[in-house]
């Protein structure tokens, strides 16, 4: 319960801080959970911070910094398993270069709830009935993802990207259960800038 | 040409007749017994008013994965003829927040294998069978302890490679497990095979007479181990990838093994505790106990003592064999289990 009324405080902050900004970039993506458990995951980007550095002063290449935070919802389906649907606000660092390859490392936490499907149990007068089974989870993520702003060359207001990460849900025994994921997807950009 | 596409037009059209009247079934779900949900997966053939419910062996082993990567070999064997239910046991790889360790016991496991007869029966119509592997037998023997002289709740019970003394009977180490191999070492003698080995393998048993240091339990090991060969199931890149990519599960949390760890930890301490405890066995639905020659695990010198304690026993030993009896003897393993279920 502690978990949920932190989580449910975080979010409700997370969220009322973005509102404030104008979202940069709305960004949809195939959710894999283990890569083949299919799943959507459907995102809004607030630019929070954004600068320009050099990476070498003797080839003045420029390299975009940026600091992100992204609020995000999605789900996944692992037959047989559960059905995982998440609230999962993210902050990132991404840096890109000239050529608009950009690269990212972040974190997240949120919430997941898991629904359990085909569960049966005798009743009292011994027919047997399906039940709904369920869990609710803290959820934590770390992430990298690589990718091209494809509005550099082409002057398509869109980028693509792919965002393997390791997802950690607690509670569960011993303490938590690891999760592996990859988000594949594009990133359509809102507002015109870099 | 028209001849030979009429031909396989026809031998086709057979083929999917025979088929056709195969009730195949191949199922997952879960079944809630007492808030705690057991994943099962029924996959064989219904046309037999039996149904088997495997339990896994080796303490925190899945039966899931057992059956799913078909390490048993069953699905194109015993599976063609009977429908198998797999399980796996109370605290084993499914959502757990907290594992409820006060039920990780072999009492518990018992009532929760008799739960899940009663919904299985109730789900498929058919008779149930319970068939338990290795430490899976413990499971089964604690379940027919719940039951009563007349109960019909099982319709019979196998014991594929069970042993009857526990890791913590002095029975097994001064009785059962020297007479083993004092056995085989005449045996081998009395064939003429390696006669010089064996009979120092007989000279040192007589004398130790007792496995009771590791010392001796190693060398115990040596002699029995060199008996017989097993056979070996590969792993094939396909049994891996399916494990691992289309399971029912997190594979993560399998891997990580604590879960399964704990189980194993929990129920060799109920083991421990149970070596004390007297658990009659009244039940007269009839049992079969089968085993290997040469199952130095569960040697069938003890399975006369499992005789002695569970009424209507009938003993199968199978020749060339160890403690995988379906690797080593799949085809004398499905007949002595068609044979039983033939006589129930």
């Amino acid at each position: 319960m502690q978990y949920l009324t932190a989580l449910l405080i975080l979010i409700t902050t997370t969220e009322i801080s973005a509102q404030i900004k104008k979202p940069t970039a709305i960004s949809v993506s195939y959710f894999g959970e283990t890569i083949t458990h299919p799943g959507l995951k459907i995102g809004l980007d607030y630019e929070l911070k954004s600068w320009d550095g050099n990476k070498k002063k003797s080839t003045q290449q420029t390299i975009s910094k940026s600091i992100i935070l992204s609020s995000n919802i999605g789900f996944y389906f692992h037959q047989d398993y559960q059905t995982g649907v998440f609230a999962l606000p993210e902050l990132r660092y991404s840096r890109k270069n000239q050529k608009g390859n950009f690269r990212s490392v972040g974190l997240g936490v949120g919430y997941m709830r898991t629904f359990i499907p085909n569960v049966y149990e005798v009743n009292t007068a011994n027919e047997i009935k399906r039940t709904t089974e369920g869990n609710n989870y803290f959820l934590t993520t770390c992430f990298v993802a690589f990718g091209k702003d494809l509005s550099v060359k082409y002057s398509i207001p869109m980028g693509v990207y792919i965002k393997p990460q390791i997802m950690y849900a607690l509670p569960n025994y011993p303490n938590g259960v690891t999760y592996f994921a990859l988000e594949i997807g594009i990133n359509y950009k809102l507002t015109s800038g870099k | 040409m028209a001849r030979y596409i009429k031909l396989n037009l026809i031998s086709l059209l057979f083929f999917f007749q025979i088929n056709s009247y195969a009730q195949n079934i191949k199922e997952y779900f879960k079944v809630n017994v007492e808030g705690y949900e057991f994943p099962v997966f029924v996959r064989g053939n219904l046309d037999s008013e039996f149904m088997l419910l495997f339990v896994q062996g080796g303490y925190g082993e899945t039966a899931i994965d057992f059956a799913r990567s078909d390490y048993p070999k069953w699905k194109k064997t015993l599976e063609k003829e009977i429908a198998i239910a797999y399980f796996d046991e109370r605290g084993l790889n499914q959502k757990v927040n907290t594992i409820d360790t006060a039920k990780i016991t072999y009492e518990q496991y018992g009532k929760d294998l008799l739960a899940l007869v009663k919904h299985l029966k109730l789900k498929y119509n058919r008779k149930i069978v319970l068939m338990g592997h290795s430490e899976g037998g413990a499971s089964v023997y604690y379940a027919l302890s719940q039951l009563t002289e007349t109960d019909t709740t099982i319709a019979g019970s196998i014991f594929l490679n069970v042993t009857y003394t526990s890791d913590f009977s002095p029975k097994r180490y001064k009785e059962v497990r020297p007479t083993y191999l004092k056995n085989i070492a005449r045996e081998f003698i009395g064939a003429g095979k390696d006669t010089a080995y064996w009979r120092e393998a007989l000279n040192w048993i007589t004398v130790t007479d007792s496995i009771h240091t590791p010392e001796i339990s190693r060398k115990w090991n040596a002699y029995t181990t060199s008996a017989f060969t097993p056979s070996k199931r590969k792993i094939g890149l396909g049994m891996a990838f399916r494990v691992i990519f289309s399971r029912p599960y997190n594979p993560y949390k399998y891997l990580y093994r604590k879960d399964n760890e704990l189980v194993d930890d929990l129920l060799w301490a109920d083991e421990r505790k149970l070596e004390t405890v007297s658990t009659e066995i009244t039940n007269r639905q009839p049992v079969l106990l089968v085993t290997g020659r040469y199952d130095d695990i569960a040697c069938p010198e003890e399975q006369d003592l499992f005789q002695e304690a569970i009424p209507n026993t009938e003993i199968r030993i199978l020749p060339d064999c160890g403690h995988e009896s379906f690797l080593d003897q799949p085809v004398l393993l499905q007949e002595a289990i068609n044979h039983f279920l033939e006589s129930i």
